[in-house]
């Protein structure tokens, strides 16, 4: 092979220049600490780099609603604390009117108390985050309870609902309350334990002698509702008492190719201005109500006008009626009353009334521990995405920062290897037939 | 006693051309494109009864060393690494662009932008963070221009370079083409055409840097160059480039001059620079305005939906530039009054003023609305196109660098002066002629002796 200075030269020049690149790069991954910063760089691992800093800017913005969340809580929390001290206060005038002289000033006295109290209560329960009154239901700016100038009683000005804050991926917690819960003590608590007790069942068959269900009410319900299945079936009538007491008959025709589906639907149109909604699930109607009152839900079916038991007119369904639901005892209505009683020196109305403080002290406390909890869950939320974060940090500095003991080393390599390169190549310039000239 | 010296003489002369093209070899050792050459010498004979007499020595030629073949592969591979150089080049350029120092890119200004609409929906009445909203999207738009401004001045950028670069290809045709015209006379006058055979080869080894080239040489030692089996230069003709300007598609078009036929090119850096600014570029540019499409029209679906805070009318968040219908910008009415934003969600008559369409439109992070991405996901996927283009190039370059290398030492081998091996062949050519010296001297003493005894 002939090597001439040429071949020796771009050979030296070469590896001089690989050489360079690569302390270049050593130089830049030991300067910036960082050994992929582009795409370029290892496409892979930059990809799932950005995804990792995507994953971590997500836990960051939990951890941000989190403290949101927290910091609205820690509000709730410390207006409840600010009710019960005011309940507790009344509660000891209301004792102390009991217990009293009687006379008709220490009663206005106590009256007045309480109308300072209630317009405490008031403001407290008007407390407010950033987003505006926390007792108010969703997002409201405007105060969620005021005070009838007229009638002086306390008018709720929010809405049920609640603003969820997600704090996890398909995680949402309530931050803001729901401002009945807290002015109806006993209404949610019922539906939250036992939730069938305002919903009405229509689905038991009604029995003939031979304790069959009834051939009409069978065939209505395993059929389509075809009209021609049920002789002279051509309408379905509801006779509904609402949970205030009041009455009302819902009456649907029936066409050929009448479904379930589109009679439940019809009927809910008819149902929806009583605060009503009636599903159909695998052979059972139900109707539920949204609001309570103290009489018990009933609903009738027939295939013929209600009460009209001729020939032909058979019960369509039977009925499961919920019991009553005690509508329990609202905070400031008991107030309200318990300042009527001061007026008129009701001496037994206001003793009955010491029990009812006590409920409103032990449901608002209940609310405080259950606020403690959501606390506590959110702390542990918290943790979980610091835990991530790190976890996520480690993995991403693992792909994409310098190893700074292991470039050091490559650079000392490198650094040789150019050295020899030098030395070598200055050697073998010099080495030439010139030389022995 | 005349042929003596007669012979001598020959022998000096040799000597001396051996001398001259030795010298001429050390003189261009660092001279780009030279090739070594060399005597080819013959002996001299006269016949002589039954026998040839030996007459001297003769120069019948002075040879260049060269392979013609390592030549061509060495055009080959000019042609496929300078592709990929320009390529490298431009999608460097790209991603620095496309991807900065910060990391506030594109990836990370849509997340903040959506993510902004989750901090909404926990507080819906916030002012703070609806201008947060506006701030957030303003940047993401910025960052949407900047990214079609890359995209847009790499094109002209290219436009301007493939431009000036049909120029040089004509010009070095025309220099071809004109060395093709020389070589041939000197080839007619027996004339020695290496130096012009060396200023050729040079021509075509930086032309086939330019374009894809098929180079054909002649017994004359002339050039012929195609493309792809169109015919740039035949002999002394030359069919020169031109752009043909089609407004219509906005693509670079390289046809002849002559005729008017279109020329497909696909390797140099003239290949390069139209498949970068009829091809990549715009698909890119598709795949940036598919992103833009897609984000507008999800959040403006679920913004329409919603209402702000002041009225119950459907606004879009996002419309598009009417001079240009890339560009976003935000809705004048949103711009003007933040509560505009539409956070709410009708539907939910039991909670006015809830955050649920903020909800939605910040969750569209986990929907995958783009081909089967996620936003968040297309994004990242997006800026780090330049960058992968960049990798998989970055390694064919070190390849083909590695074969140029070894074709370029290849030629080295046969073409390449060898400074020891030239002064060794000084030290020979010199003693031959103090060799031929001598001859001459003892010729003269035989010469003064035989002179001597006319005396």
């Amino acid at each position: 092979m002939r090597i001439t200075q040429q071949t020796i030269f771009d050979g030296f020049m070469k590896h001089i220049n690989d050489n360079r690149a690569e302390m270049h790069d050593l130089q830049q991954d030991i300067a910036s600490g960082k050994k992929i910063t582009k795409a370029s760089d290892d496409p892979l691992k930059f990809k799932r780099a950005r995804l990792l800093q995507e994953q971590i800017r997500e836990k960051e913005g939990y951890q941000d609603r989190i403290n949101t969340a927290r910091n609205t809580l820690d509000i709730a929390e410390q207006s409840l604390q600010e009710v019960i001290n005011g309940l507790i206060e009344i509660k000891s005038n209301v004792t102390r009117a009991v217990n009293s002289t009687h006379d008709s000033a220490s009663f206005t006295a106590i009256k007045q108390e309480l109308e300072s109290l209630k317009e405490e209560l008031v403001a407290s329960f008007n407390a407010k985050d950033v987003n505006g009154y926390i007792f108010g239901g969703v997002g409201n700016d405007t105060q969620s309870y005021t005070i009838d100038p007229n009638s002086g009683t306390v008018v709720s000005n929010g809405s049920n609902d609640s603003l969820s804050l997600e704090v996890d991926k398909d995680l949402s917690i309530d931050v803001t309350q729901d401002g009945n819960f807290i002015r109806t003590t006993k209404y949610d608590d019922d539906l939250a334990s036992n939730p069938d007790s305002y919903r009405s069942y229509l689905s038991d068959p009604v029995l003939d002698g031979a304790g069959d269900p009834e051939e009409s009410n069978r065939e209505l319900r395993t059929s389509n509702l075809a009209g021609s299945l049920v002789p002279g079936l051509d309408a379905i009538h509801f006779q509904i008492t609402l949970p205030d007491g009041t009455q009302e008959t819902i009456g649907v025709d029936i066409q050929n190719d009448t479904t379930h589906e589109d009679l439940v639907s019809v009927l809910n149109g008819n149902l929806a201005p009583h605060n009503l909604t009636m599903s159909y699930e695998d052979g059972t109607y139900f109707v539920t109500s949204t609001t309570m009152g103290e009489s018990q839900l009933v609903v009738q079916g027939f295939t013929d006008a209600p009460g009209n038991f001729g020939s032909g007119n058979y019960p369509a369904f039977s009925q499961q009626a919920s019991g009553v639901v005690d509508q329990g005892v609202d905070l400031f209505n008991t107030i309200d009353e318990t300042i009527a009683n001061l007026e008129n020196q009701d001496i037994d109305a206001l003793s009955t009334q010491i029990g009812q403080f006590d409920e409103l002290i032990s449901h608002v406390t209940t609310h405080i521990t259950e606020i403690g909890l959501t606390n506590n869950r959110l702390n542990f939320l918290e943790e979980k995405h610091e835990n991530s974060k790190i976890l996520l940090n480690a993995e991403l500095s693992g792909w994409v920062d310098t190893d700074y003991a292991e470039t050091v080393s490559k650079l000392q390599r490198t650094e040789i290897a150019f050295q020899s390169a030098m030395t070598i190549h200055t050697k073998m310039f010099n080495e030439s037939l010139i030389n022995y000239l | 006693m005349k042929t003596l010296l007669e012979i001598t003489k020959s022998g000096m002369d040799v000597a001396q051309r051996g001398l001259e093209t030795t010298s001429n070899n050390i003189a261009n050792v660092n001279t780009e494109g030279y090739s070594r050459q060399r005597l080819v010498t013959k002996p001299l004979f006269a016949r002589n009864g039954l026998f040839f007499d030996g007459l001297g020595v003769r120069v019948t030629d002075v040879e260049q060393l060269r392979d013609f073949r390592i030549n061509n592969a060495i055009y080959r591979k000019n042609q496929e690494l300078s592709y990929l150089n320009i390529k490298s080049n431009n999608y460097s350029q790209l991603e620095a662009s496309f991807i900065t120092n910060s990391g506030n890119d594109l990836d990370t200004r849509v997340s903040a932008f959506l993510s902004t609409f989750g901090d909404l929906a926990a507080n819906p009445a916030s002012l703070d963070i609806r201008n947060k909203v506006i701030n957030d999207a303003e940047q993401m738009i910025d960052t949407f221009n900047n990214l079609h401004n890359s995209i847009s001045d790499q094109r002209k950028t290219i436009a301007e370079d493939v431009e000036s670069l049909v120029g040089i290809i004509n010009e070095k045709l025309n220099d071809i083409a004109s060395l093709n015209e020389q070589i041939k006379q000197f080839h007619v006058n027996k004339r020695s055409t290496n130096g012009l055979i060396d200023k050729q080869t040079l021509k075509v080894n930086e032309l086939s840097k330019l374009l894809n080239l098929d180079v054909h040489r002649t017994e004359e030692g002339q050039v012929d160059l195609s493309i792809k089996g169109i015919s740039i230069l035949s002999g002394t003709k030359v069919h020169e480039l031109y752009l043909s300007n089609d407004s219509s598609s906005d693509l670079i078009n390289v046809r002849l001059t002559q005729g008017g036929q279109g020329v497909d090119l696909d390797e140099g850096e003239l290949g390069a620079y139209i498949e970068l600014f009829n091809n990549e570029l715009p698909e890119l540019e598709s795949d940036l305005n598919d992103f833009t499409d897609a984000i507008m029209n999800q959040v403006n679906n679920l913004h329409t939906s919603g209402v702000g805070r002041i009225d119950s009318t459907s606004r879009s968040f996002f419309e598009l530039e009417s001079t240009n219908p890339n560009k976003l910008i935000i809705n004048e009415e949103i711009l003007n009054d933040v509560r505009n934003i539409a956070a709410e969600d009708p539907n939910e008559v039991n909670a006015s003023g809830n955050g649920l369409i903020a909800q939605q439109i910040a969750d569209l992070k986990d929907i995958e609305f783009l081909n089967g991405y996620k936003p968040i996901e297309f994004a990242i996927q997006f800026i780090s196109e330049p960058g992968t283009k960049l990798h998989a190039i970055n390694n064919n370059v070190e390849l083909r660098r590695s074969e140029l290398d070894l074709l370029k030492s290849q030629d080295q081998q046969v073409s390449g002066v060898n400074m020891d091996e030239e002064l060794s062949k000084m030290i020979q050519y010199q003693q031959a002629y103090q060799g031929a010296a001598k001859i001459m001297q003892s010729a003269q003493l035989m010469y003064q002796s035989l002179m001597s005894i006319l005396d």
